[in-house]
């Protein structure tokens, strides 16, 4: 009987045991579960904001490299393929150019994909965008422009908020890519004009040959202070050595001296006047020399350009004369060749600043010849103005403002020819004497001023120029989300 | 003898008695203790799915803004957007711009009397849908409890180009007080822009 009972306690005992055993396992289980419930919860947002940030990042990536080489993804596919973001994930972009959604446009579709628990969770981000790379533009302008029959920019565009095609001369035709101007500013002649025709204004796109009317304002990439900043790192200031120079000048329109990047050590240093900058390094990343308000305006003259080069201005950029690119473009890139990274791909030369451009009165010495001036580069200076210094006295009022220019003798000013190969971004044109183009420069003929657009800038762009990607729509497609459970 | 010794056995003895009383003095409180673990377990796995909905929800909001084509209006409970449908004409057509394939999206907080949902409404020119999420969770969006704000806040008319969304969460079955709402916020951007006329 003892014995029976003894039976009986242990009996219960394993009742009771495996009873709890049971309650805790369940217990365990279930919290377990919810811990897991939670686990999974956090991966899944995570993966997905992940993957979704991946697909922006591949986006901006794809659209970064566009604005420097418009054929980067045909020349360099595997930089748009399977491309591995270590510790986030691959992604690929898909790049085709479209204009039926946004005019001169492309359309990205950037495919994200992240594994995370074993499940794959994938984004696909369509982007309708438009690259406004600045060369894009022969010729920008905030406020009003006019442009002189004999334009010829067949591969550049024309913008301003008014824009205005001034009369034939000579019968010469103004030939621009694409002609833009703002629904509430207007255009001269207006749109429906019998002007636009081959033989006049010969306006390339789009199919109709007119100018197109914005809905808005373009926006245009700016010269700020975050990139001044950023262009005084490209020029290593505050470094040893540092690119900092605000003087390139020549001795005389016949005695050209040459200019190469500041990152370039090799040969052609006396073409035909030697290049005299005193820093060079043999670093092909530098590019850009550097011009601060504290030193002085920028002054550049009788220079001829090899290689991409920028000049980047705080202050005022004073033209004094040619400024010619060498005008062989393939041969001879300063550098270590194409085929390295940063090294030149065409002899450019890039004028940038916050301030004014001026083409100042020192470049025609006065006799009695006939000169061309030549200014063979890009200009970008959004918030300045472009004019021209005349070469005459001021005759003042009684109030001691300057009214009329007395010319000198002879008049230099009918002994002056202009060349312009650009393309040219600009708040404001002085359109008024006796500041502007066409009072300084007006040597008899048809033609005393000569627009052209620099097509190597499109062909071949600069480095580090600042450039705008506008988004006209983009939609966010999740294809995989893995699962919760 | 033998009879009492039987009632005896029949009987409690002290020492059952003793350790009965010892047994159930562990086993309530742990029963107890047991039954509030299981009952905080259950809480919280409601409490975690309802957390789990309104970070869907969330996304799904964040994402309708980042997609659309323009934020018409921002209202302390009430978010209007335009819309493309890509889903209907494809995203290589052409016609993915046209009107027809424009839509109206509506999230509204709606307050029936009998229950509380955000309600999100698609409009296109061929068909309306509706789907309710967050039933009986959120906190009514007034004053400074809004659930859509334009952003930054001094931007009030529109167009908009970014809104705060703000999900306040309040479930019915919590019986903790309103200091406890849990709030889900995200401010979202369109990435949209005008497109030229040409």
């Amino acid at each position: 009987m003892i014995n029976m009972r003894e039976k009986s306690q242990k009996g219960s005992t394993v009742v009771i045991a495996v009873t709890l055993a049971m309650a805790a396992a369940i217990l365990i289980i279930s919290a377990s579960r919810s811990l897991l419930f939670n686990s999974h919860q956090v991966v899944y947002f995570n993966s997905m904001n992940k993957v979704y940030r991946l697909a922006e990042t591949g986006a901006i990536k794809a659209i970064g490299q566009l604005t420097v080489d418009p054929e980067f993804y045909i020349t360099n596919p595997s930089l748009v393929t399977n491309v591995v973001e270590p510790g986030e994930g691959r992604y690929s972009v898909s790049i085709q150019p479209r204009n039926d959604i946004v005019g001169s446009g492309y359309w990205f579709v950037t495919t994200a994909t992240v594994t995370a628990g074993g499940q794959q969770y994938i984004t696909r981000l369509h982007t309708h965008l438009r690259i406004s790379n600045a060369a894009d533009y022969f010729w920008a302008v905030k406020e009003r422009l006019a442009l002189t029959s004999g334009i010829n920019a067949a591969g550049g565009k024309v913008y301003s908020p008014q824009l205005e095609f001034l009369p034939q001369v000579g019968g010469q035709v103004t030939t621009v890519k694409k002609a833009e101007f703002v629904s509430s500013g207007n255009v001269i002649p207006t749109r429906l004009s019998a002007r636009y025709n081959a033989a006049d204004i010969n306006i390339l796109e789009p199919g109709d040959h007119r100018p197109v009317s914005l809905d808005a304002e373009i926006v245009f990439p700016q010269v700020l202070n975050s990139d001044l900043i950023r262009y005084q790192q490209l020029a290593k200031v505050g470094q040893t050595p540092q690119h900092v120079n605000c003087n390139f000048q020549g001795t005389s329109p016949t005695g050209i001296a040459a200019v190469f990047p500041p990152g370039y050590v090799g040969g052609q240093w006396t073409s035909p006047v030697a290049d005299t900058y005193a820093n060079h390094t043999n670093d092909n990343f530098d590019h850009v020399y550097y011009c601060p308000s504290s030193i002085g305006p920028l002054t550049i003259g009788n220079v001829r350009i090899y290689g991409q080069v920028l000049f980047v201005a705080e202050g005022d950029i004073r033209i004094t004369g040619n400024i010619y690119s060498e005008s062989n473009p393939e041969a001879s890139f300063p550098g270590a060749g194409v085929s390295n990274v940063s090294s030149s791909t065409a002899h450019q030369a890039v004028l940038i600043t916050k301030a004014n451009v001026v083409l100042t009165r020192n470049f025609h010495p006065g006799d009695a010849a006939t000169y061309l001036e030549t200014v063979e580069a890009m200009i970008m200076a959004p918030h300045g103005s472009l004019s021209a210094e005349p070469y005459g006295e001021y005759n003042y009022d009684a109030f001691g403002n300057p009214t009329t220019v007395r010319w000198g003798t002879p008049d230099v000013h009918a002994r002056l020819r202009l060349l312009i190969s650009s393309s040219m971004i600009f708040a404001r044109v002085e359109s008024n004497p006796p500041n502007n183009l066409p009072t300084v420069f007006q040597a008899p003929g048809a033609n005393p001023r000569t627009y052209q657009y620099m097509q190597s800038l499109k062909d071949k762009p600069p480095f580090y120029m600042p450039a705008l990607a506008e988004i006209h729509w983009q939609y966010e497609e999740t294809v995989g989300a893995g699962s919760m459970f | 003898m033998r009879l009492s010794r039987t009632a005896a056995r029949r009987g409690v003895t002290l020492t059952e008695v003793v350790i009965t009383v010892g047994l159930l003095t562990i086993a309530i409180p742990m029963l107890k203790l047991g039954m509030d673990w299981v009952n905080s377990i259950s809480r919280q796995r409601v409490m975690m799915n309802a957390q789990w909905q309104a970070q869907v929800a969330l996304y799904d909001l964040t994402r309708a803004v980042r997609n659309a084509e323009s934020i018409v209006s921002v209202s302390s409970s009430t978010l209007v957007l335009r819309v493309l449908q890509p889903s209907e004409q494809g995203f290589t057509n052409a016609l993915l711009f046209a009107d027809v394939n424009r839509a109206t999206m509506t999230f509204t907080f709606v307050n029936s009397g009998q229950g509380t949902h955000l309600l999100r409404r698609l409009e296109s020119p061929t068909k309306t849908s509706d789907s309710k999420v967050l039933a009986n969770m959120l906190v009514n969006p007034v004053g400074s409890s809004y659930m859509f704000h334009p952003y930054p806040p001094a931007d009030t008319e529109p167009p908009f180009d970014a809104v705060e969304i703000v999900l306040r969460l309040w479930p019915s079955f919590m019986k903790t007080g309103r200091d406890n709402v849990i709030e889900y916020r995200s401010i979202s951007m369109r990435r949209a822009r005008a497109q030229e006329n040409t």
